[in-house]
C-alpha cells in the first residue's frame, strides 16, 4: 500500500464518524476530494486542516440528522455551553485526578465552539460595527447576578426543587460563565478585526 | 433609524460557494480550489464542510447537481452542481451587498481606498 493510499484509507475509515444518511449521500464524493488533496499538497498540511474540518462538520451533521432543520448556530451554542459546563466542573474538582480530563472537554469544545461559530458566521454589513459581543459579555455577570438574587430571596415553602436547585444554580453559573467568556472572545476577534482594517487603511499603497 | 427589513446574509461558508458558482457549473473539489483562489487563500473548506454547505444548498433549491445532464469524459465519477435560478439572484444580491459594504467603509474610511480596496 502506498502512503498516498494509505492516507485516504484512514479518512474512509473516519468518515463513518458521519451519520449513515450523510455518508450515504456524500461519503465517496468525501474520500474523493479528500484523496485529491492528498495528491496536491503535503500530508501534514492536509490533515491538519481535515482535523478541525472533522470537529465542525461530524457534529454539525450529526446534529442535523437528529433535527430536521436546526440552526446553523445550535453547534456553536452547544459547544460552547458544554465548555462552560467542563471549566465549571473542572474548576469545581480542584486537584481531583478528573480534573485534567474537564479541563481537556473544555479546551476541545471551546475550540470547536469558535472554529464553528467562525464557519457559519454570516459576512455581515454591520460587522464594522464591532457586533454585538458587548450584550453577550453583559449577559453572563447579568445572569450571575439574578442566580444570587434568586437564591438570596426566601423562597415559598411550597416551591422545594430538593436537589434540583443546586444543579440549576450549577448551570446557570456555567452559562453566565460562558455567556461572559463568548462575549470576550467576540470582543477580543472584533477588536482585532477593527485593528487590522485600521491597519489596512493606515499601510501606504 | 429604523433598519430595513432585509434577506438575512448567507454563512460564510454558502456566501464563498454560491459566488464560486457564480462562473457556472463545478464540481466538489474544483470549487473548494475556486473559494480558495476567490479567497486570496484565506477560506480552505475541508471535504466535511464542503459536502455540508452543498447539501443544505440543495435542500435550500439554490443549487441543483447537473451530474447526469450532459455526458461527461470523468472516469472519477464526480457529481457536478450549478446555481438555481432563486440562487443566482441570491448570489448577485449578496455582491451587491458586500460592493455596498466595500463602498461604505471607503466613504466613512478614505484611506481604505488607497490600499486597494
Amino acid at each position: 500500500m502506498t502512503a498516498s493510499a494509505a492516507h485516504v484509507s484512514l479518512y474512509r475509515h473516519m468518515t463513518r464518524l458521519y451519520p449513515p444518511s450523510f455518508r450515504h449521500d456524500f461519503g465517496a464524493d468525501l474520500v474523493l476530494l479528500f484523496a485529491k488533496q492528498i495528491e496536491d499538497e503535503r500530508p501534514a498540511r492536509v490533515w491538519a486542516r481535515t482535523f478541525r474540518d472533522l470537529a465542525v462538520s461530524v457534529p454539525t451533521q450529526r446534529l442535523e440528522a437528529h433535527m430536521k432543520r436546526p440552526s446553523s448556530h445550535l453547534l456553536t451554542v452547544v459547544s460552547a455551553v458544554v465548555a462552560g459546563s467542563a471549566a465549571v466542573l473542572a474548576l469545581m474538582l480542584g486537584t481531583g485526578p478528573a480534573m485534567p480530563v474537564f479541563l481537556v472537554v473544555a479546551l476541545l469544545t471551546g475550540a470547536i465552539a469558535v472554529w464553528s461559530w467562525q464557519a457559519t458566521r454570516p459576512v455581515r454589513a454591520d460587522d464594522s460595527a464591532g457586533g454585538s459581543w458587548w450584550k453577550i459579555l453583559l449577559a453572563g455577570p447579568a445572569l450571575a447576578v439574578l442566580t444570587f438574587v434568586a437564591m438570596a430571596i426566601p423562597w415559598p415553602t411550597a416551591i422545594d426543587l430538593g436537589d434540583n436547585a443546586y444543579w440549576l444554580i450549577v448551570i446557570a453559573f456555567a452559562t453566565s460563565l460562558t455567556l461572559a467568556a463568548t462575549g470576550l472572545l467576540l470582543g477580543i476577534v472584533a477588536v482585532v478585526d477593527h485593528r487590522r482594517t485600521r491597519a489596512v487603511g493606515t499601510s501606504p499603497a | 433609524m429604523p433598519r430595513s427589513k432585509s434577506p438575512k446574509p448567507l454563512p460564510a461558508a454558502s456566501l464563498h460557494l454560491v459566488l464560486a458558482l457564480l462562473d457556472g457549473e463545478n464540481h466538489g473539489y474544483a470549487l473548494m480550489r475556486r473559494v480558495e483562489e476567490l479567497s486570496a487563500g484565506a477560506v480552505r473548506m475541508g471535504p466535511g464542510t464542503l459536502y455540508g454547505t452543498l447539501n443544505r444548498l440543495l435542500a435550500d433549491g439554490l443549487i441543483t447537481e447537473t451530474t447526469d445532464w450532459v455526458a461527461r469524459e470523468d472516469n472519477e465519477r464526480r457529481r457536478y452542481y450549478q446555481l438555481t435560478a432563486d440562487g443566482e439572484t441570491v448570489a448577485r444580491n449578496e455582491l451587491a451587498r458586500l460592493r455596498t459594504l466595500v463602498r461604505r467603509l471607503s466613504q466613512f474610511q478614505p484611506r481604505l481606498g488607497s490600499a486597494g480596496l
